[in-house]
């Protein structure tokens, strides 16, 4: 047996671990579950999130007012068109009516 | 309580005196050539006059008259032809133009070109309370109810704009005394 085979048998012979073997892995583990130790430094996610959410809630809102806007002043041209349009067909009758009521007083 | 109750019957059928409805003249859209359909409530009204400049005179007056109005309906139909309508499709309107609030103020009719026109005002004893327009020729029918108090000094303002005649009123008027 050369010099390099007892060397190696001697490496991969079976060992007995520690007696605290396996309360060390166990603590390891329990510490890797450990809640991360809050950083003293300025957390700029959440308020990025934030920030994001009220910039979008603000252009939303933004854009519902600006389409009930359109939508009420289209309406509202509507309307005074329809107004003015009875107004005028109105007036167009009174027209024909007074010239006849005239015709039968002369 | 009898004298509430009793004032209670009177006043009610005023106060909640209810727009003519026009609906029954719709089919005739399907025979008119030109056919004009306004249904201006009161919350259309006062968006229309939302829209109506202070700055023009015409448009400040019409706005000044709408005030007080509930409601503006017209139905206006042309015919390319005569015949197109029957006396009898003017029947639901004339009904409703029978109930006391409504007096005949102005009845114009002529046998030579067929031509008729009536002018109803509801009265609410102190006020009017709207004007109804039933015109009839033989190639065309139009009924405008204007619901609401009518303020005919402000009625004559727009005759400028709109070519209603100042003595008109004042006819309307003297035929009603």
């Amino acid at each position: 047996m050369t010099d390099f085979e007892d060397q190696l048998r001697r490496a991969l012979e079976r060992r007995d671990p520690s007696p605290d073997f396996a309360a060390r892995v166990l603590a390891q583990v329990s510490n890797r579950h450990k809640p991360r130790a809050q950083s003293t430094w300025f957390d700029w996610r959440p308020w990025t999130a934030a920030a994001v959410a009220a910039s979008l809630l603000i252009a939303a809102t933004g854009l519902d007012l600006d389409r009930r806007e359109r939508i009420t002043r289209e309406q509202g041209e509507e309307a005074r068109a329809q107004l003015i349009q009875a107004l005028s067909i109105t007036s167009t009758q009174l027209n024909k009516i007074h010239k006849k009521v005239q015709g039968a007083l002369r | 309580m009898k004298r509430f109750l009793m004032l209670s019957l009177l006043v009610c059928p005023l106060a909640f005196a209810q727009p003519l409805k026009l609906d029954s003249l719709d089919k005739l859209a399907a025979r008119a050539s030109s056919t004009v359909k306004v249904t201006l409530d009161g919350s259309l009204l006062r968006l229309a006059s939302r829209f109506l400049s202070n700055d023009d005179p015409d448009q400040a007056q019409v706005k000044e008259l709408v005030k007080g109005l509930k409601g503006i309906y017209v139905r206006s139909f042309e015919f390319s032809s005569n015949g197109q309508y029957l006396d009898s499709d003017l029947d639901a309107i004339r009904k409703q133009l029978q109930d006391s609030s409504w007096k005949p103020i102005v009845e114009v009719h002529t046998k030579s070109d067929g031509d008729n026109a009536d002018i109803y005002v509801r009265d609410l004893g102190d006020h009017f309370g709207g004007v109804a327009i039933v015109a009839t020729e033989p190639k065309e029918l139009t009924v405008v109810h204007i619901d609401g108090v009518i303020d005919l000094d402000g009625l004559a303002k727009l005759s400028g704009n709109f070519g209603i005649p100042d003595d008109v009123r004042f006819k309307i008027e003297r035929k009603k005394k």
